[in-house]
């Protein structure tokens, strides 16, 4: 009878109703929530009881638009490569120190030919010699702490990729299992929104390591793929490997096997240059700059080392000194050898001869270092030469900088400047990446939970819901009546 | 999806940034107000720090220029002083030589050379004086001074005179003492003449006197030729004794021209300091205007900016608030 045929449908309108409302909850509720893609229920209209209309709920649906999506997420593992690299190079340009501190390399190298000068003003005096060699220890101690401070740099770097790669590894485990529990979910006609949800977010973490792109497979599963080609999950998850070095010295490189690279399935691969398989993203980062930046920075400040070991070897400069004896500087005691730079910069030390805490003289600064000490006490020469070396336009030796010669300060001040300019290019790289991701992610967000929506729909379900029990009610009376006939 | 931080549809993730931007500058223009300068050196001059490093490093040699300017300026001016009080004693003793009264009476002569005995102590002294610890005259020795006392002096010399009775010879022995290698020289305990010192950037001075300097010996053995009859040399031989204060008025004559080229030499190093020392000090001014320059944050514009800023921060926070005002759920029952 078309009366029950309406009571279905009308039933049918509340269930419809009540599904309504229970997504629109639920968007409610997750409004904030990071990964959370909003409820959309598919209604179509349904027979009922053979004839009549009533409101089938299809599935519920997620508002996702996947192309954005992607961009998004690769955007995000530029953004992330884009800090992490930036944000190496500023501390890198701190540990050089900061043009116009007073702890800063630059101005260390100052104070020390300001300090020759004013032994020079009185070599007998003893405040005045302990002064300059002061300011030379000083000069010593900024550059090995510096080279220390590169190092530490490399060993976080190289922690960080460690424990990145275990999260990488568990994150695609999990990813695996929720593509299972989807299909099965898919299969069986349940909802399973909320696990498409989880698999968002962690698919999410994954890309600000590598830049991956989510490529749809048969019952709502999906496959990972970076951008650079390497396949991360295509039923079965990949596995990375990395063993993590707890000491890292300068000597150690990816190169020479001293430090351990990155493993895809049992295959090393790289990840830097252009056939990198997973360049761009944050993990990317972290390697070039334990391989790459760091170790450029460290090579610089040891060709800066080695310019002032050798400046103040010159068996011109110090007639007392044998010429096979270290001089002024040394490295870590011994006499500098060429094919031993790397590493410098954390040996170099002043000679024992001049360091009253070693048992040296002081005196030995202005008489020279094979001197006893004791010679004519108002005796500048030594002092003149040492002022003038440390100002003359030498050739420098390091190959790591370009050939020509420079004062010793001008050297400090280019390989400053080099990591300077470095460090702004970077910034700008960094800017553009994290406008790009803003932009993107508000184009996204159109398309998230808007609650005054949400309330506006609300009415509108309430309508129908009331509408639909109007209906229900009155088709009841009217039973009734049809009932209470005869 | 990334982390909304708020579901109300105006508070997009570019409107945040925004937020954040704006508050990021005014930290940093306020910043700039207080010190003066920008607060990322590197930036403002596209990461060329060579100009400024090496501003950085003249004005550092600046300073230490400052201390051996000074240094040199002293021991300078204490040279001049000394060889001023030299040349007041052996003038006046020179000049009553000249007169042949003094050399003919005995009593008058034996009166200048008691004199000259005390005048001849007085440049010993003076050659022998220091400052801040170290002798003038003493060259690149200066911590003990560099002759003995005048005495010593005396009595070396009166016994390589030995027995000679002639004056000529006399004359003759004296001035070899003073010039040769065993005389003077083996009793002077200095060091060899001081080196140049820089005092500006490409400048340096010379202050190289020493109490064997020509002129002071010739000045010392003029003296000594005097101060000699006072021990009682040629004691009651009268014309031996003029004829030696004769050969000693002529020694201090032409020292004294000796002593004049010593004096204009360190005088013309005095003006090489004094210029050293009004270049340094016009440099540096002039190399911290420069720097100035080169990292000053405009105080005008910033303090435009800033205003600037905090109005629009003021505006934003405005807008926020009322719009997170306008939601339907406040005018729903």
């Amino acid at each position: 009878m078309s009366l029950t045929t309406a009571l279905a449908s009308a039933l049918s309108g509340l269930t419809a109703a009540a599904r309504q409302a229970e997504a629109l909850s639920s968007n409610v509720a997750n409004a904030s929530t990071p990964g959370y893609a909003r409820r959309v229920v598919s209604l179509s209209a349904s027979v009922t009881l053979g004839h009549g209309q009533g409101v089938k709920v299809n599935r519920i649906l997620r508002e996702v638009d996947a192309f954005l999506l992607n961009n998004r997420m690769m955007a995000q593992a530029a953004a992330s490569h884009g800090s992490t690299a930036a944000g190496f190079l500023a501390r890198l340009e701190g540990i050089f120190g900061d043009a116009g501190s007073e702890s800063s390399l630059l101005a260390r190298a100052d104070a020390f030919a300001s300090s020759l000068l004013g032994a020079m003003a009185n070599p007998a005096s003893v405040p005045g010699l302990t002064g300059a060699i002061n300011a030379a220890s000083y000069l010593v101690r900024g550059l090995r702490e510096a080279s220390l401070a590169i190092q530490n740099e490399r060993i976080a770097a190289d922690r960080s990729i460690a424990s990145a790669v275990a999260n990488l590894n568990a994150a695609l485990e999990q990813v695996q299992l929720l593509n299972t529990a989807i299909a099965a979910g898919v299969g069986g006609r349940r909802d399973v929104s909320a696990l498409l949800d989880q698999r968002t977010q962690v698919i999410e973490s994954i890309a600000e390591l590598v830049p991956v792109r989510e490529l749809a497979r048969p019952n709502g599963q999906v496959a990972l793929v970076t951008t650079g080609g390497a396949i991360l999950l295509d039923g079965r998850a990949a596995s990375f490997g990395f063993a993590a070095t707890a000491i890292i010295l300068p000597d150690m490189t990816l190169e020479n096997g001293a430090l351990s690279g990155l493993t895809l399935n049992g295959n090393p691969i790289t990840t830097s240059g252009p056939r990198a398989l997973i360049g761009g993203g944050e993990l990317a980062a972290l390697f070039a700059i334990r391989d790459e930046s760091a170790v450029t920075g460290q090579a610089r400040l040891d060709a800066v080392a080695r310019d002032l070991v050798e400046r103040f070897a010159d068996p011109a400069l110090d007639p007392t000194r044998p010429a096979a004896a270290p001089g002024l500087f040394t490295d870590g005691g011994a006499v500098f050898d060429p094919l031993n730079e790397v590493g410098l910069s954390g040996r170099i030390s002043l000679n024992a001869l001049v360091d009253p805490e070693r048992g040296g003289l002081v005196q030995r600064l202005r008489d020279g270092l094979g001197s006893s000490g004791t010679g004519p006490d108002g005796n500048t020469a030594l002092l003149v030469a040492l002022q003038k070396g440390l100002d003359a336009a030498r050739p420098t030796a390091s190959p790591t900088l370009e050939p020509g010669a420079r004062s010793f300060n001008t050297l400090l001040a280019e390989v400053v400047s080099l990591t300077s300019v470095a460090r702004l290019a970077a910034e700008n790289q960094q800017a553009y990446a994290v406008t790009r991701l803003t932009a993107l992610q508000d184009l996204e967000r159109a398309g998230t939970v808007d609650i005054d929506a949400e309330m506006q729909h609300l009415m509108a379900v309430e309508k129908a819901y009331a509408a639909n029990a109007k209906v229900l009610q009155t088709i009841d009376e009217l039973l009734t009546i049809l009932l209470g006939i005869g | 999806m990334a982390d909304a931080i708020s579901a109300a549809p105006f508070m997009s993730p570019s409107l945040i940034r925004q937020s954040l931007a704006l508050r990021q500058q005014l930290s940093t223009s306020t910043m700039e107000q207080m010190t003066g300068t920008v607060v990322d050196p590197a930036r403002h001059l596209n990461g060329d720090l060579a100009a400024l490093t090496r501003l950085d490093a003249n004005l550092a040699r600046l300073s230490g220029f400052d201390r051996t300017a000074s240094e040199a300026e002293v021991l300078a001016e204490m040279m001049q002083s000394a060889l001023g009080v030299i040349s007041t004693g052996a003038d006046s003793i020179a000049n009553r030589l000249i007169t042949t009264e003094s050399v003919q009476n005995s009593q008058q002569l034996a009166a200048v050379a008691a004199d000259a005995r005390q005048v001849f102590n007085t440049i010993i002294s003076v050659l022998n004086s220091r400052i801040s610890g170290y002798a003038i005259f003493g060259g690149v020795s200066s911590s003990s001074p560099p002759l003995p006392d005048d005495a010593a002096i005396l009595g070396d010399l009166s016994a390589a005179l030995g027995g000679i009775t002639d004056p000529v010879l006399a004359q003759a022995a004296i001035t070899d003492w003073f010039d040769g290698s065993t005389g003077f020289l083996a009793l002077y305990s200095g060091g060899a003449p001081r080196g140049p010192v820089p005092v500006a950037s490409g400048e340096t001075v010379l202050l190289d006197a020493t109490a064997m300097d020509p002129g002071l010996r010739q000045t010392l053995s003029g003296m000594a030729m005097i101060a000699l009859l006072d021990e009682g040399v040629f004691q009651g031989d009268e014309p031996a004794r003029a004829e030696l204060a004769r050969a000693a008025a002529r020694e201090l004559v032409s020292a004294a021209e000796a002593r004049q080229l010593l004096m204009a030499r360190i005088g013309v190093a005095q003006e090489g300091i004094a210029r050293a020392q009004a270049r340094n000090s016009a440099e540096r001014t002039a190399l911290e205007v420069t720097r100035l320059a080169m990292i000053e944050a405009d105080p005008y514009a910033t303090a435009t900016r800033i205003k600037d800023l905090e109005a629009r921060l003021e505006a934003f926070y405005l807008v926020i608030t009322r719009l997170s005002l306008l939601s339907l759920l406040n005018f729903m029952r």
